[in-house]
């Protein structure tokens, strides 16, 4: 026995190994956070107009889709699954709610109605999405797929090839207004993500869903019913889905099934980069505010420079890559779902 | 001594498999406020019994009781839901919950406001018990994976304590499997403090370790295990290690029945070498020679390191110190694929999992480790795999239908000798065998014993994990035995003159 | 609409079966993307006012919807010919270019007539079939041309400012063609000088993104070339946000309805509309022609047989023209005349 009581040289050995990873964990928690510092910093350094108040605020509008799309995404992610349904679902219900509401194609008038039964459709849909993954067995990403597909074209069916143009004034207002500052479409996507912290860390529902991420036995164990949590994070991620597909379309002003397309891979990368792994457990909404800043200021800045868009495109998937790889590089047996 | 005096008692308790009995007439009796000792070799029934009374397993015979009423658990929830709970060897925490939420999963109904969950109340009551057991240094509100391993381990039982004593203050019963493996002295005194606070509120603990001289610490009675059968119940008055070890160990199978007369007489050259060979944490400063036709038992308890050794001389680990050498050349395996290449087969302990495909035919099994000799043409010629697996089949008498059958469909004995015949159909010299009898019915285990020889004798070299200590002696020409990731003493073991299994014991605990 | 669309499903109906008994009527088919795509339609009432100027009672026609659906608009196609005969001259918009070869097959096999509008995979042209009568595409290279000047000429200073170039997507024939014309737009017009070059994928909420970014970074901004209607929205919204719509001039191509109107509000300088009417007109015209033995594959100019088609520029001055003749009434043209809608011949590498 040695100094500090451990049974063997290996022993001691073992609990500096964890207590390494420990810190290393840490640090690798923290590097998000840095990332988004040193990007501001050297962005206002090199790029003209990115320290600007205009720029600050075309940066949280354009925050505010990846914003909700990836607080329902951090929930699915954090299971160890995906929700590629955004796409398609995205795109629907921002065309169904500009054809409620004051519009160029149809006769109704719903008002701040059409938002509700928008955002309801995405709460609806996300639920079948979740019944269909957890009782057909069969994996999200699959589910979460096939049901983009089929909600892009029932978007194309709603507005018959012709989209409609809103012109519900409330919907203007809300797209160009701002309250202290900060756009009302941003305020949303901040509400959103409040409810999605309370969710997380004040509600069984947050704690079960890193439990079965981390370790779906125990959870099981323990008594919890695991289907019905899945359920309620694919409705969960239905409803983000809806709030986003709203925003999409208060944004463009119009209602057509491109709101959702190219949303679903910027707000994985959101939740990827901040910190939450694929294979789920750890991470959450905080994480993911910051990976969605990281995302948004990065295609700001990228513009502002002149890159080009190939360029963006290939930039980003080299940020997914190298998050992906930073929260695995220990797991060498990754499982994956 | 009367019924109701007891906390706990099982009686006649059996589990049967199919093949093999892994506990049989075992007898068990817990009253209450004691600490009992449970020791035994591996394989010797503990950690069955423990899934018996946890509910994850459910027993072939046998009744038990629990504060003199009748006690058959199918579930570990409903065994907590009686007052009996476990800390598992590996933990069950969630990492990025907080110690609260840990010590309360599952169990936050009462905190549930509207819908919210009253953390700072579910911290308050957290703090009460981590008090009850001595550990309120620890925060609630701190995230699992920020603290250290041993800490860990407390609030893993303070976890499993809260969730017995819902109901009763009193008159629990803990179980606690390995629970000391990693932690250092000035950790397990803690935590043998808070196993006799336990004890003196009431509760009972069953302590299952390898460690003898803890076990005589804390317990107020031992229980030893032997072959799935009580070997000796002894007051810890009564016991010391040496007494410990020979009730554990008993008397040695006949030589016969591992054919210790066909036992090979290792040659010069030397096919694998370990020289220092070390992973940081798990196993250090290993010396190992394995020459032609010869075994090498290694023997050692769980957490000996015996097992990451394994690994990493079948490439599914790497090693941080040393050099493995193989046929002369120093290697460092990134996969179990290299370490084929270079001519090193492992059988896994998970047969089931690992050994075998269970969908795929018989051939394609045996062919499965060397498809380089079965092509024709550049492609994999079923004929000729087929061939083969008609020849070894008849070798090996495996009992099948025919060469076509899914793996999945045969005995466990049958499986293993698909998976010997994947063994003698390949071109790899060192074979790395993770207990492979396990699960298996006596007489297939004689076969496997006949090959292991047939193959030895054919010039390849083996590194052994015995299910049993009895079954490495037998086996092996020469043994090494660990203990906390390092060599403790090195045994040749010629036929006819092999070692007993009490001088070995003493340098595995 | 829908009533549109039910009343022509059964009157289509209607005809086959009249036909059926009648057996010598000619069947003028319309292979189209949906009903439901505006443009689409616009084929099928220029092929509709085609017919008005046949002897009644002698054809008939018949849409064949794909759904963007490959292997429907070819079996579709099949199906109608195995059903119909030689009584059949064809126009098709194919789904997708590859498409063409397997149409120009059957339509050769069953020798019947039959013309090519927008795309066809490299290489494979009329001239290698004697039923294909010619293969009509619009003009991008003169679209993004056309708007580059109207966008020059809007200036304060014509042809004197600054410009953001909206793409849509790099590997576009489409934006290829429509860059091309603005590159030699800007080479006669030095006084214009651009500022970046982003793509937005033909995306509307890119368009946006990109466009609120370089407000934040240029403030001195002219105008945008935008290369179609869909990204113009887009940008249009971004302007609007910070009141600029009007003053930074943008552009769009394709005619989309709510682009026309934008053109009218005075937030986009100017649009291009494909005429539907136009090509379905003259393209069946064509293998009409072609099937009563007018013209002959074997004799026509080469430039008949692959050309393309102009489409109507919409600025602030032809709106209302544009509006009378294209909204409010279906456009009249003389199907005599095959040379009418020939912009300029397609050159074949």
């Amino acid at each position: 026995m040695d100094k500090q009581g451990y049974s063997s040289p290996i022993a001691r050995e073992f609990a500096q190994e964890m207590a390494r990873r420990n810190r290393i964990e840490r640090i690798v928690g923290l590097a998000p956070v840095a990332i988004l510092a040193f990007l501001v910093i050297v962005l206002s350094l090199v790029a003209d107009g990115f320290f600007s108040l205009y720029n600050m605020q075309s940066v949280l509008s354009q925050l505010s889709i990846p914003l909700v799309m990836s607080m329902g995404l951090t929930f699915v992610i954090l299971l160890g699954g995906t929700d590629l349904s955004g796409e398609g679902l995205g795109g629907f219900v921002g065309s169904i709610v500009v054809l409620m509401v004051l519009n160029t194609r149809t006769n109704l008038d719903w008002g701040l109605w059409a938002a509700v039964i928008g955002v309801a459709a995405g709460l609806m849909v996300g639920t079948i999405s979740g019944f269909i993954h957890v009782y057909g067995k069969m994996p999200s990403f699959i589910v979460t797929y096939a049901m983009a597909s089929v909600m892009a074209g029932f978007a194309v069916l709603s507005y018959r090839g012709q989209p409609a143009m809103s012109k519900y004034e409330f919907f203007i207002t809300l797209a160009r207004g701002r309250f202290l500052g900060i756009p009302y479409l941003t305020w949303t996507a901040l509400v959103i993500f409040a409810i999605s912290y309370v969710l997380q860390e004040h509600t069984r529902f947050g704690s079960y869903v890193f439990a079965i991420g981390d370790n779906e036995r125990v959870a099981k164990n323990t008594g919890i019913n695991i289907n019905r949590i899945k359920i309620l994070v694919f409705a969960w991620s239905g409803l983000c889905i809806g709030v986003a597909g709203v925003l999409g379309a208060i944004r463009i002003g119009r209602g057509e099934v491109v709101i959702g397309t190219g949303t679903v891979f910027p707000a994985i990368t959101a939740v990827v980069v901040g910190g939450t792994p694929l294979t789920g457990g750890k991470g959450g909404v905080v994480h993911s505010l910051i990976g969605a800043l990281i995302v948004t200021v990065i295609n700001n800045g990228l513009i502002l420079l002149g890159v080009n868009t190939y360029y963006q495109a290939a930039i980003q998937g080299i940020i997914i890559i190298t998050a992906v790889a930073l929260s695995v590089r220990r797991g060498r047996k990754v499982v994956t779902k | 001594m009367e019924t109701h005096s007891l906390l706990f008692s099982a009686s006649k308790m059996a589990k049967r498999y199919p093949g093999t009995t892994a506990l049989n007439a075992v007898e068990l009796e817990v009253r209450p406020g004691e600490i009992v000792g449970l020791v035994g070799e591996n394989g010797a029934g503990k950690s069955t019994l423990l899934k018996l009374i946890m509910g994850i397993e459910q027993p072939t015979e046998g009744a038990m009781a629990m504060r003199g009423e009748a006690y058959a658990p199918r579930t570990p929830i409903e065994a907590n839901g009686m007052g009996v709970g476990m800390v598992f060897q590996e933990q069950s925490l969630i990492q990025n919950l907080t110690v609260g939420q840990n010590v309360f999963f599952g169990l936050e109904a009462s905190y549930v406001r509207c819908g919210f969950l009253d953390k700072r109340r579910m911290y308050e009551d957290t703090r009460k018990i981590l008090g009850e057991i001595g550990i309120d240094y620890i925060r609630p509100d701190k995230k699992v994976s920020n603290l250290d391993f041993a800490t860990r381990q407390m609030v893993e039982i303070a976890k499993v304590f809260s969730v017995v004593t819902r109901r009763n203050a009193g008159g629990n019963l803990i179980l606690l499997d390995e629970p000391t493996s990693v932690l250092n002295r000035s950790e397990v005194d803690n935590l043998f403090d808070n196993m006799r606070r336990m004890a003196a509120g009431g509760n009972s603990v069953i302590f299952v370790s390898h460690r003898l001289d803890e076990v005589l610490d804390v317990s107020d009675r031992i229980y030893v295990f032997k072959d799935g059968r009580n070997a000796a119940l002894l007051d810890r008055k009564d016991a010391n290690e040496a007494i410990l070890y020979e009730k554990m160990v008993g008397k040695t199978v006949s030589g016969e029945y591992y054919k210790e007369d066909r036992q090979a007489v290792p040659g010069d050259e030397v096919l694998l070498e370990a020289r220092n060979l070390g992973r940081r944490g798990f196993f250090g400063g290993v010396n190992l020679k394995l020459r032609r036709g010869e075994v090498v038992g290694v023997c050692g308890s769980i957490g000996s390191g015996k097992e990451d050794l394994c690994a990493v001389v079948c490439g599914d680990e790497s090693y941080t110190a040393g050099e493995l050498v193989v046929k002369g050349r120093v290697e460092r395996f990134a996969s179990p694929r290299q370490a084929l290449k270079a001519g090193v087969l492992s059988i896994p302990k998970e047969r089931r999992e690992e050994g075998i495909i269970a969908e795929a035919p018989i051939y394609e099994n045996i062919a499965m480790s060397n498809f380089r000799a079965f092509r024709r043409f550049g492609c994999v010629s079923a004929r000729l795999e087929r061939e083969n697996a008609r020849r070894r089949v008849d070798e090996l008498s495996i009992r099948t239908p025919g060469i076509n059958q899914s793996v999945g469909f045969l005995s466990g004995g049958n499986a293993q000798k698909v998976v010997f015949a994947r063994i003698l159909s390949s071109d790899a010299d060192v074979l790395v065998l993770n207990h492979p009898t396990r699960g298996v019915d006596v007489g297939a285990k004689e076969e496997i014993y006949s090959l292991i020889r047939d193959i030895t004798a054919s010039g390849k070299g083996m590194i052994l994990l015995g299910d049993t200590l009895d079954e490495c002696i037998g086996l092996a020409s020469r043994i090494i035995v660990m203990k906390d990731g390092l060599v403790t003493r090195e045994f040749d073991a010629p036929a006819g003159a092999k070692p007993e299994q009490l001088e070995i014991v003493k340098y595995m605990v | 609409m829908r009533k549109l669309f039910s009343a022509f499903l059964l009157a289509a109906f209607a005809a086959t079966m009249l036909t059926a008994a009648a057996g010598e009527k000619l069947t003028i088919a319309v292979s189209i993307r949906s009903m439901s795509s505006e443009y689409h339609m616009q084929y099928v009432a220029g092929a509709e006012a085609f017919l008005k100027t046949l002897p009644p009672g002698t054809a008939e026609i018949q849409v064949l919807p794909c759904e963007s659906n490959d292997d429907k608009q070819i079996n579709d196609i099949k199906a109608l010919l195995a059903s119909r005969g030689k009584n059949v001259i064809l126009f098709v918009d194919p789904n997708n270019a590859p498409n063409v070869t397997a149409i120009a097959e059957a339509c050769e096999d069953a020798e019947v007539y039959w013309v090519n509008a927008w795309n066809t995979p490299e290489g494979i042209t009329p001239f290698l079939y004697e039923y294909w009568v010619h293969h009509q595409s619009c003009d991008g290279v003169r679209q993004g041309y056309d708007i580059a000047v109207n966008l020059f000429n809007s200036f304060k200073t014509p042809g004197k400012g600054k410009i953001l170039v909206m793409e849509g997507m790099l590997a576009n024939t489409a934006n290829a063609d429509r860059m091309k014309g603005l590159r030699q737009a800007l080479a006669e017009y030095p006084g214009i000088e651009v500022l970046d070059d982003q793509a937005g994928d033909w995306d509307t909420k890119k368009a946006l993104n990109i466009t609120e970014t370089w407000l934040a970074r240029y403030n001195d901004i002219d105008g945008i070339w935008c290369a179609s209607d869909g990204m113009a929205l887009g940008i249009i919204q971004a302007l609007k946000a910070k009141g600029l719509n009007g003053k930074v001039k943008a552009t769009g191509v394709d005619g989309v309805m709510d682009a026309i109107d934008a053109v009218g509000a005075g937030d986009l300088v100017c649009t291009i509309a494909n005429n539907g009417w136009m090509q379905g007109g003259y393209g069946v015209a064509y293998a009409y022609a072609a099937y009563t033995g007018k013209i002959s594959t074997k004799t026509m100019p080469a430039r008949e047989r692959m050309f393309y088609t102009n489409g109507f520029l919409v600025n602030a001055e032809t709106l209302p023209r544009y509006r009378k003749e294209f909204i409010e009434n279906v456009p009249v043209y003389d199907y005599n005349n095959l040379e009418f809608p020939i912009a300029r011949a397609m050159e074949v590498e």
